[in-house]
């Protein structure tokens, strides 16, 4: 494994203390929020354990499509409300956010495709191949109807290619722009042709296939959609790009060039495994580092969903659709092909007023937003004054400590309230602070 | 609010004051909502030993599920002083409801002023249930209960809050919101509680003083409620009754039949309380045809009313927002009719009553590619004048109707319908269908039947609109048959009625299982078992069910609502269907 400037080895295993403070981490970044139950199950079970432990299998996607399918696969709103009560309900929510990167990777949006079955299906790709190897996710999702539609295949024909999905598969989904030129993306729009709409599926038809010799990325030969797949997945440059998106997802902000290295090497060594690169991810040194910690901006899920779950809440996840929208991150609906910006991209003055609003209604119990009563200060093990009130909320919540101030500031907004109204006023507080939008 | 107050509140779904009444007692300033009860010990004991009796008790384990709060409280707390009185559900509402009740509010000013007073046939049995009462109080209270209120001496009045008192004397239990109160209700309660027959609940609301206690007079007499179809269904329809001085009700319990009914009336009475465009003068202008003898039949809902004076006056029934988007949709219909206008030239030729038949259909919603859950089919019966519009411009505006549907799913690469006539006891009916192959093999994925392939006849001077042809063809059965026998007598016309069968109800539900799991899981944030649970408790609690029957009728001064809901009859099967029924 490559050393960093410093002569480490970022992606070596942890040595540290595996506290409940690292739990929380852990539980943060590699799932959706922290339910205080499974940190203390995981710090019981010490850092390899608990990093098994996250990837043993769960609800899945696939666990509700069956109960959801009438609504999922009619009206988009609906898809995406079964997907956050995917989020919701499983253990962890690893494989759900798993999946959620890949959405954000290979971003389809149903805008486009218009049939929420097939969106439906393609989350059932990412939940069966998205913690495996790389190659075989990029084949099914080559295939995947909704993609196809996306980046109209039926268009591109035997004399008539459309490029449109060959660039994408090089720009976006594996090499990255500056490792492919113009002709190599025409001649692997000739190796996609021949996908034809039959019903409700697609097929591939030899007869209306270009079969003729072509070359890309420098391999001449008859080449067809598996042989140009296969040469994208195993480009050095795409395990390059993988690192980097991976990292910036899960680790950090704007990993350094020596650490996406590191990593790609990591990933190209275990054969583009991302399931398995990321329980290395999750058991290194460079994920624990205190550089890493409270040092991304959360995601609207991560946000919103992960304040539900650390508070361990029930909510009806057909509201939540709406309130992640308003934060920014439209399920089954990324904003272009590139999937959202993230970090940065998912700030501005009205998508963090959406979130004061949503800490504000989901503290009041408004529109669903929340089903049933907030902890006590009992359940959060919180003493009877308001600053420790306050203090086990931001333990729960925060992946930051508040300043000193602001902790003052927050209790005294508690002045007055009791019983329930004093739980709510304080999680108003701390959930609209900007620490809150820090994971 | 006190727990009992509160729990009392909750059944009876009253809210905001009144003021007088002339059998108010003296304490009461501000009377009263006033509800009697008697014999209700041996309707709950028949009803115990129905076989409808654990179905029932399901459904509200059911509901209790659906409360995350107050009645799931409320369930445990009936179970906590079933354990404190040493006996089980059923004993304990033998137990209280052996006695005759008296309920007085008012439930206007702080604190809220309310009396109960239970009369028994023995003291034993009062004194037992005091027990109780003081142990649920305490349960309910969670430990704050004060205990014996000082310088009560001369009484054993307890106390259990703020505003719960209770105390026994001899035969009697009273709980009420104050001390006074309650001497009140002991010294006077041997001669107070009024008579009356057994298995009954009467109750009385004065409405007038409701109305004028409401702190928004917009609210009290516009709807409320978000979504259009509901407002118009059921806020407005209650309209009739809130608008009474008076509203009187009855509810019987007829347990020991061989099919236990609950039946309930209410009566509001006042001036002007029907607007004027339910006054429906004519008799019973739908055909006399038998709807209980449809395949599959579920509900029928018919409403006489004119609907050109409904149309006209929907500012009092559309909230200001929709009224715009209401005139686009009145222009649009007029397009149509070859321009005709709606409201003014189409509607007053449609007749003032109208049938809308529900089936259980096994069609598939149109859009969806996978497995879709089962449909209920829908066909609309109205009588119409074709003198004002002939048969031609209803087929045309279908047509043109199908033509714009084609149109905008030609526009998404979908499936176009296509129009057919077909034929059923001579008359034409007009049906479009997808082109899907009719011919598909059963289990080839072609084989669908759709839920929306809308079909339209007229007989005689009657129009029939179903979502398919299926429903159509049935309803046209059922007319040629009704008048090929003697013609009936038109029935005097209610404004509104309505019938429920359960077991179709059931059958439907049943078959969507797995979706009706599925919407709870995204809905209500439960995991797959607790979903089940609830929907299965659920399906259970409709067995108990066989038919409700409703009816809403009004006069220039006076409005009547009556409702029957029939159990499973004893020996009857969950699930079975009901037998057929004659309207």
């Amino acid at each position: 494994m490559k050393r960093n400037d410093a002569g480490e080895r970022p992606f070596a295993a942890f040595s540290g203390v595996f506290d409940a403070d690292a739990a929380r981490h852990l539980l943060r970044r590699a799932g959706i929020g922290a339910r205080p139950s499974r940190v203390a199950d995981l710090v019981a079970a010490g850092l390899p354990s608990a990093v098994s432990m996250l990837f043993e299998p769960d609800l899945g996607p696939t666990g509700l499509a069956r109960f959801a399918a009438h609504r999922a696969t009619s009206d988009v709103t609906a898809l995406a409300a079964y997907w956050i009560a995917c989020m919701l309900r499983s253990r962890d929510g690893v494989h759900e956010k798993l999946a959620l990167f890949w959405h954000g990777h290979f971003a389809t949006s149903n805008d486009k495709v218009d049939e929420p079955a097939r969106m439906l299906a393609q989350l059932e790709v990412f939940a069966r191949l998205g913690a495996s190897r790389f190659a075989p996710l990029l084949e099914a999702v080559a295939v995947d109807p909704a993609m196809l539609i996306l980046l109209d295949a039926e268009k591109n024909r035997r004399g008539q290619p459309n490029e449109n999905f060959a660039r994408e598969l090089f720009e976006l989904f594996t090499l990255g722009i500056g490792h492919y030129d113009e002709r190599d993306v025409a001649e692997a729009a000739r190796a996609f042709t021949g996908f034809r709409r039959a019903g409700d599926r697609f097929e591939f038809v030899p007869a209306m296939h270009d079969d003729g010799e072509k070359e890309v990325l420098g391999h001449r030969g008859r080449l067809g959609p598996a042989e140009v797949l296969a040469m994208a997945a195993r480009h050095p440059a795409t395990a390059r790009r993988l690192a980097r998106a991976l990292l910036r997802f899960y680790g950090d902000r704007d990993p350094a060039a020596v650490d996406v290295l590191a990593f790609a090497t990591l990933l190209v060594e275990l054969e583009l495994d991302v399931g398995e690169a990321l329980r290395r991810l999750f058991a290194s040194t460079w994920f624990f580092a205190g550089a890493r910690r409270a040092a991304r901006i959360a995601s609207p899920v991560e946000f919103a969903i992960g304040a539900l779950r650390s508070l361990e809440l029930r909510a009806d996840a057909s509201a939540l659709v709406g309130e992640l929208t308003a934060m920014g991150q439209s399920l089954l609906r990324p904003p272009t092909v590139a999937g959202w910006e993230g970090e940065a991209g998912f700030v501005s003055a009205g998508t963090m007023l959406a979130r004061a609003r949503f800490a504000s209604r989901l503290a009041a119990g408004e529109d669903r937003l929340r089903l049933g009563d907030l902890p006590s200060p009992d359940d959060l093990d919180a003493a009877n004054d308001d600053e420790s009130l306050v203090a086990a909320l931001e333990t729960r919540l925060l992946a930051a400590r508040l300043e000193p101030a602001v902790r003052e500031a927050a209790c005294r907004t508690l002045a007055g309230c009791r019983g329930a109204a004093r739980v709510a006023a304080a999680l108003r507080v701390v959930l609209s602070c900007p620490e809150a939008s820090l994971v | 609010m006190s727990p009992i107050a509160h729990v009392l509140r909750m059944a009876l779904a009253l809210q905001a004051p009144s003021d007088g009444a002339a059998d108010a007692p003296p304490w009461l300033v501000a009377p009263p909502i006033r509800v009697t009860a008697h014999g209700l010990d041996r309707a709950v004991a028949a009803l115990v030993a129905s076989p409808a009796w654990r179905d029932l008790h399901t459904s509200a384990a059911f509901v209790a599920a659906r409360r995350d709060g107050e009645l799931r409280e409320l369930e445990a707390g009936l179970r906590f002083v079933a354990a404190a009185a040493r006996t089980d559900l059923a004993g304990l509402f033998d137990l209280v409801l052996g006695a005759e009740i008296d309920f007085v509010a008012a439930v206007a000013g702080e604190p809220p002023q309310w009396r109960l007073v239970l009369r028994f046939a023995d003291a034993a049995r009062a004194e037992r249930v005091f027990v109780v009462l003081d142990q649920a109080l305490a349960f309910a209270l969670r430990g704050q209960r004060k205990g014996d209120v000082a310088g009560a001496l001369d009484l054993d009045v307890r106390s259990a809050g703020e505003q719960e008192f209770h105390a026994r004397i001899g035969r009697v239990v009273c709980v009420a919101s104050s001390v006074a109160a309650v001497r009140t209700a002991t010294r006077d309660a041997p001669g107070d509680v009024p008579g009356g027959p057994a298995h009954r609940i009467a109750f009385e609301v004065d409405l007038a003083a409701l109305r004028r206690d409401a702190e928004d007079a917009d609210d009290a007499g516009k709807p409320t409620r978000d979504e259009p179809l509901p407002r118009l269904l059921w806020d407005h329809t209650l309209a009739v009754l809130r608008g009474g001085e008076i509203l009187t009700g009855e509810i019987r319990f007829a347990a020991a039949e061989a099919t236990p009914r609950i039946e309930l009336d209410v009566k509001a009475q006042g001036a002007a309380i029907v607007p004027p465009e339910w006054d429906v003068a004519a008799g019973d202008a739908l055909p006399p045809f038998e709807p209980g003898s449809l395949p599959a039949f579920l509900a029928e809902l018919r409403v006489h009313r004119d609907f050109a004076a409904f149309y006209r006056a929907r500012d009092r029934w559309l909230r200001e927002e929709d009224e715009n988007a209401f005139l686009q949709l009145d222009g649009g219909l007029s397009l149509f009719f070859g321009g005709r206008s709606f409201g003014d030239e189409v509607l007053p030729a449609l007749g003032d009553a109208a049938s809308l038949l529900v089936t259980v259909d096994d069609a598939m919603l149109a859009s969806v590619s996978r497995p879709s859950p089962l449909l209920p089919g829908f066909t609309l019966v109205v009588p119409y004048d074709p003198r004002g519009l002939d048969a031609e411009e209803l087929l045309i505006a279908f047509q043109t109707t199908i033509g714009i549907v084609n149109a905008d799913r030609a526009q998404n690469g979908k499936d176009a319908l296509r129009l057919e006539s077909l034929e059923r006891h001579g008359v034409e009916v007009a049906a479009a269908r997808f082109r899907t192959p009719r011919d598909a093999a059963p289990e080839s994925p072609l084989a669908i039947r759709y839920n929306a392939e809308p079909a339209l006849a007229t007989h005689g001077d009657v129009l029939l609109l179903g979502s398919r042809s299926d429903g159509v063809f049935a309803a046209l059965d059922a007319l040629v048959a009704a008048s090929s026998q003697h013609p009936r007598p038109k029935a005097e016309p209610g404004l509104l009625a309505l019938r429920l069968e359960f077991a179709p109800l059931r059958r439907l539900l049943a078959a969507n299982h797995s979706a009706l799991v599925g919407d709870r899981m995204i809905d209500h944030g439960e995991d797959e078992r607790s979903a089940t649970r609830a929907v299965d408790l659920f399906l259970a609690a409709l067995d108990a069910l066989q038919r409700f029957d409703l009816e809403l009728r009004g006069g220039p001064d006076s409005a009547s609502i009556t409702a029957a809901l029939d159990l499973r009859a004893a020996g009857a099967s969950p699930g079975a269907p009901a037998p057929g029924t004659t309207r």
